[in-house]
């Protein structure tokens, strides 16, 4: 049946400039230039274009042009192009409309209008040689106080220490899994985290094992609701394990990779059967309520030999002050906070262009409500506090 | 608060008085070593001030600084871990001096018996040896 969707781009190709030699055809990945060996020409399906350019940019003649289609139905602010065409795909597979990457609405990214406010009188350093800038972090649930014994100047710490993620620089990757994204691209982020003293996050895609000698050193690995492939020795290569109850681009739905992804390699590193969807389901099956947390935060401790710091990634809603003391209680000892414009491998469009909150629109007072019901409502002396950190916008 | 004077001595009633921590742990909480140095220390000395700095490392306090602190029966001088404050303290008899300026010093004593510039970092502690009770 012939599709109702509209032709994105529209393709140009200049016939007295085209020498036919058909490198189009070979370039481009989807299809859309066929050579008539008949007519002696190339024909071009502008429904299959994407408008990547790769043709245009490869052509010895400059004989293509390809641009975003100018013609469509009457304008109308209500039923925009997008609503149009999205409506007709939906209709036309009776499926959901699957998307990946990044919400592209021109939303704002609140990042972005953070200015840093120098201080003229005594800092920065007046000997940059000899004061530098030190950005060294911890990330990881502190003592309220210690205490130390002393015999003969030799110093001795009895306060028990939960441990901590030493970084050097405080900004940390967010989790794009093996799958989500390329093996190349998944290597890269590794690479890079490495080499500027922070970490990245496996997601839920694993860490291949060719990969855990070299970056485990780097690496926070995920349980999320699918838990793809956990196991101990996976859990004990990396530094910190994170527990993904939300994800900032689709709160409070699970993980989707559509079985188009699952690769050989992504389906062994995850342990499924190749070309099947790795679906996650939302919320975790076995926390049903904020205090069956404490179980599965205390069951990876024990895997780890209480050796690593837990982190709880939330996705940003009005209300996580709420969920952020149930989150400490539980005995995390990292809140990661994921906000609007997260990427993702695949969600539904609405939920991803539409649902979620912007991190840094969390209210102020919201963040010291979560400190302070943490503090009024118990009274162990020592309760350690958990670290907040943020994600995208 | 208003100056730094009130939040160094809320700091120093917090970790000395409240949290019971002798004189040369505090001076690390307030004045530690850059973690280029830490990190050449060996292994009990680094496990100590990293411990330090990231468990009190709000109070770590930036920029130069050279500060007296009067505890019951104590007199305890500090400057910042790089020195960019001098400090010097001296001692004549059974009197202990402390000020930024030598100079300062030798105003109220001309003779001293002896006078050091304590390094960055490093607390200065003078001990009454009886106290007495008002």
């Amino acid at each position: 049946m012939k599709s109702l969707v509209f032709p994105e781009f529209q393709i140009t190709r200049d016939e007295e400039k085209c020498g036919q030699c058909r490198g189009c055809e070979r370039q481009c990945a989807f299809g859309v230039h066929t050579y008539d060996p008949v007519a002696d020409r190339l024909i071009s399906d502008e429904r299959k274009c994407v408008g990547c350019q790769r043709c245009v940019i490869f052509c010895p003649e400059n004989a293509i042009t390809v641009r975003p289609s100018s013609s469509f139905y009457r304008p109308n602010a209500s039923w925009s192009r997008e609503k149009l065409e999205d409506l007709k795909k939906q209709a036309e597979t009776g499926g959901v409309l699957l998307t990946g990457c990044g919400n592209d609405n021109p939303f704002r990214i609140y990042w972005d209008h953070i200015v840093l406010n120098a201080s003229q009188v005594t800092n920065p350093s007046i000997d940059p040689l000899r004061e530098p800038m030190e950005l060294r972090t911890f990330l990881g649930a502190k003592p309220d106080l210690m205490e130390i014994s002393t015999e003969d100047g030799d110093v001795e710490i009895k306060t028990k220490l939960s441990p901590n993620l030493m970084v050097e620089t405080p900004i940390l990757f967010s989790a794009m899994s093996y799958g989500a994204i390329s093996y190349n691209a998944f290597r890269s982020l590794a690479t890079a985290a490495c080499k500027s003293g922070t970490y990245f996050n496996t997601g839920e895609g694993r860490l291949p094992k060719e990969m855990r000698d070299e970056f485990g050193k780097c690496a926070i690995v995920q349980v999320a609701s699918g838990r793809f492939g956990l196991d101990a020795e996976y859990l004990n290569c990396a530094q910190a394990v994170e527990i993904k109850v939300g994800q900032g681009a689709k709160p409070g739905i699970g993980g989707h990779l559509p079985g188009d992804k699952v690769s050989a390699a992504v389906a062994e590193t995850r342990m499924i059967p190749m070309g099947t969807d790795a679906i996650s389901p939302a919320p975790h099956h076995d926390i049903y309520s904020i205090e069956y947390l404490s179980m599965l935060i205390y069951a990876l401790k024990e895997a780890t030999n209480y050796e690593k710091p837990i982190s709880v990634k939330i996705a940003a809603v009005h209300n996580f002050a709420a969920i952020a003391t149930g989150i400490v209680r539980a005995g995390a000892d990292i809140i990661a906070i994921d906000g609007l414009r997260g990427g993702t491998g695949a969600a539904p469009k609405a939920i991803r262009d539409n649902v979620g909150i912007p991190t840094l629109s969390l209210p102020y007072p919201r963040w010291t409500d979560a400190y302070e019901m943490r503090v009024s409502g118990t009274n162990a002396p020592s309760l350690p506090r958990a670290e907040f950190a943020a994600a995208p916008m | 608060m208003q100056t730094d004077t009130e939040v160094i001595a809320y700091a120093a009633d917090l970790l000395m008085r409240r949290q019971k921590l002798p004189i040369e742990i505090v001076a690390k909480i307030l004045a530690p070593p850059i973690w280029n140095a830490i990190d050449q220390m060996n292994e009990k000395e680094k496990k100590l001030l990293t411990t330090l700095r990231m468990v009190y490392g709000p109070l770590l306090m930036n920029g130069p600084f050279a500060v007296i602190i009067g505890q019951t029966g104590k007199m305890i001088g500090l400057t910042d871990r790089i020195r960019l404050q001098p400090i010097t303290a001296a001692t004549k008899g059974e009197m202990f001096y402390l000020s930024s300026e030598e100079a300062a010093i030798r105003l109220i004593s001309p003779q001293l018996d002896r006078v050091w510039t304590p390094n960055g970092g490093e607390p200065v502690v003078g001990e009454l040896n009886n106290m007495r009770k008002v």
